[in-house]
């Protein structure tokens, strides 16, 4: 593996984690309606947040096993869908991670400038 | 290309590959999900092309999707002693070692009961104590080498997967569960022809030969026929029942690998007992009571028995090879779980 391939890959690496830390807050944000898997993909990728889809959807049925999310299978011109819907405990956890990022936000441009 | 291509069979055969590495718990809500969400990729990707859903189109999204195994191992999390990215190794070693062991339950007990020291108790306490220390031998080898082994050595065959994988293998995949009835056929044509040879006409099995010009014939099946006959006959029901059961299904399912795993090991039972058991060949006493074969005709043909014995074990030998190496076949194919997929809504 040459220096340029490690440092690619390196690079891709942290890239990762970085939006990995925020793709959970950028989810949560677009479930007030309820949204089949493919639909938020579209709506995120719209807004210039691109998302794999195979982070995107494993990530949907985690936040749902751990309560910020609920689901429903829906019948859409005769294909299942399964919708999910930001809940209760989700807001809370949005909220809380909305002020921690704007937080975030000012401490690092005066970290990094 | 047909515009009526049935992608759904596609798209479920593909949920069902990435079934095999989902958590069981929720892998039909996963796989049906997966499915939805094939689907909504097609028509997004039909749409922007302006092109009518057909194979290439299909195909091209299950690519976007990626190979089965790591779609699916993305589902997992870090809480398992052998992981996804070893799984796919651990698998075929555990069924080679059941394989082994079911092997030497069989090759043991036959032993025992040979050498009359059977203890029900002691023997099925013997056969779990080696049963569970394989496995936690095979469980803890695995655990170990994950947690030693860079990840990049051990990723290096999804590396290769993720390269050289083709879509399109998965049509191939859904034909080879359809299965030949024509095979199937000829197989119960012989099984119905051999069952009733052996129960009707046993003692046609024999030696002709013409001595100081008159013809003359001498069955060679010993009495001991009688004693293995019920057993080989009831073998051989059963594969007739598996083949019609399996042809009326027309598909091969776990149930029918389990169905023939089980016949199998029926066979290789059998095949040990009759090798380790009285000879098949021999004059029958019972026909020298009804018949009287000429002194010159009777001496030939006990004179080519040790060669009927000997030919019959050879063939015994070979056939518990075969049986043996197919046995390990069927249960890594039940293993694999070549199933199919019914999707619904409950």
């Amino acid at each position: 593996m040459t220096n340029d391939e490690k440092f690619a890959e390196l690079l891709e690496t942290y890239r990762n984690e970085l939006r990995r830390g925020v793709i959970i807050l950028a989810v949560l944000s677009q479930l007030d309606d309820a949204q089949y898997g493919y639909s938020l993909i579209k709506q995120l990728g719209d807004k210039g947040f691109e998302v794999d889809q195979g982070t995107l959807y494993p990530l949907l049925r985690r936040l749902e096993e751990r309560g910020l999310l609920e689901s429903d299978w829906v019948i859409d011109d005769s294909r299942p869908r399964k919708y999910y819907r930001i809940n209760q405990t989700g807001e809370a956890v949005l909220a809380e991670l909305k002020t921690e990022w704007d937080a975030m936000v000012k401490v690092l441009e005066g970290v990094l400038s | 290309m047909s515009t009526e291509f049935d992608y759904k069979e596609l798209f479920n055969q593909y949920a069902v590959e990435a079934g095999r590495y989902l958590p069981r718990r929720k892998r039909k809500d996963i796989q049906l999900e997966i499915v939805s969400l094939l689907e909504d990729a097609l028509e997004d990707m039909s749409q922007t092309s302006g092109e009518q859903v057909d194979e290439d189109i299909a195909i091209e999204v299950l690519r976007s999707f990626g190979p089965p195994i790591t779609y699916a191992e993305k589902y997992h999390q870090q809480e398992y002693l052998v992981g996804p990215v070893i799984f796919p190794l651990f698998k075929p070693v555990l069924i080679l070692g059941l394989g082994l062991f079911l092997i030497q339950i069989v090759v043991g007990l036959f032993l025992i009961i040979r050498d009359g020291g059977f203890n029900f108790l002691d023997t099925v306490d013997n056969f779990f104590d080696m049963g569970f220390r394989m496995l936690g031998v095979l469980v803890f080898a695995f655990a170990l080498i994950e947690r030693t082994t860079p990840e990049r050595w051990l990723r290096w065959p999804f590396r290769e997967m993720e390269r050289t994988w083709d879509p399109a293998g998965l049509l191939v995949n859904m034909s080879k569960q359809a299965v030949k009835l024509r095979d199937i056929l000829f197989e119960v044509v012989f099984l119905v022809g051999f069952v009733v040879f052996l129960v009707f006409f046993p003692h046609y099995v024999g030696v002709g030969v013409n001595r100081d010009g008159v013809w003359g014939f001498v069955p060679t099946l010993s009495e001991n026929f009688e004693i293995y006959q019920l057993w080989i006959v009831a073998y051989l029901l059963a594969k007739l029942v598996f083949n019609i059961v399996l042809a009326r299904r027309s598909y091969w399912d776990s149930q029918m690998r389990w169905f023939q795993v089980g016949i199998r090991v029926l066979a290789i039972g059998l095949l040990l007992w009759m090798k380790g058991g009285p000879e098949m060949f021999g004059i029958n006493p019972a026909y020298l009571a009804v018949h009287n074969p000429s002194a010159s005709l009777l001496d030939f043909v006990k004179g080519t028995l040790p060669g009927w014995n000997t030919g019959f074990n050879i063939y015994l030998i070979i056939q518990l090879v075969i049986q043996v190496i197919h046995l390990v076949r069927d249960l890594f194919m039940v293993t694999r779980g070549k199933s199919e997929l019914k999707l619904h809504l409950k």
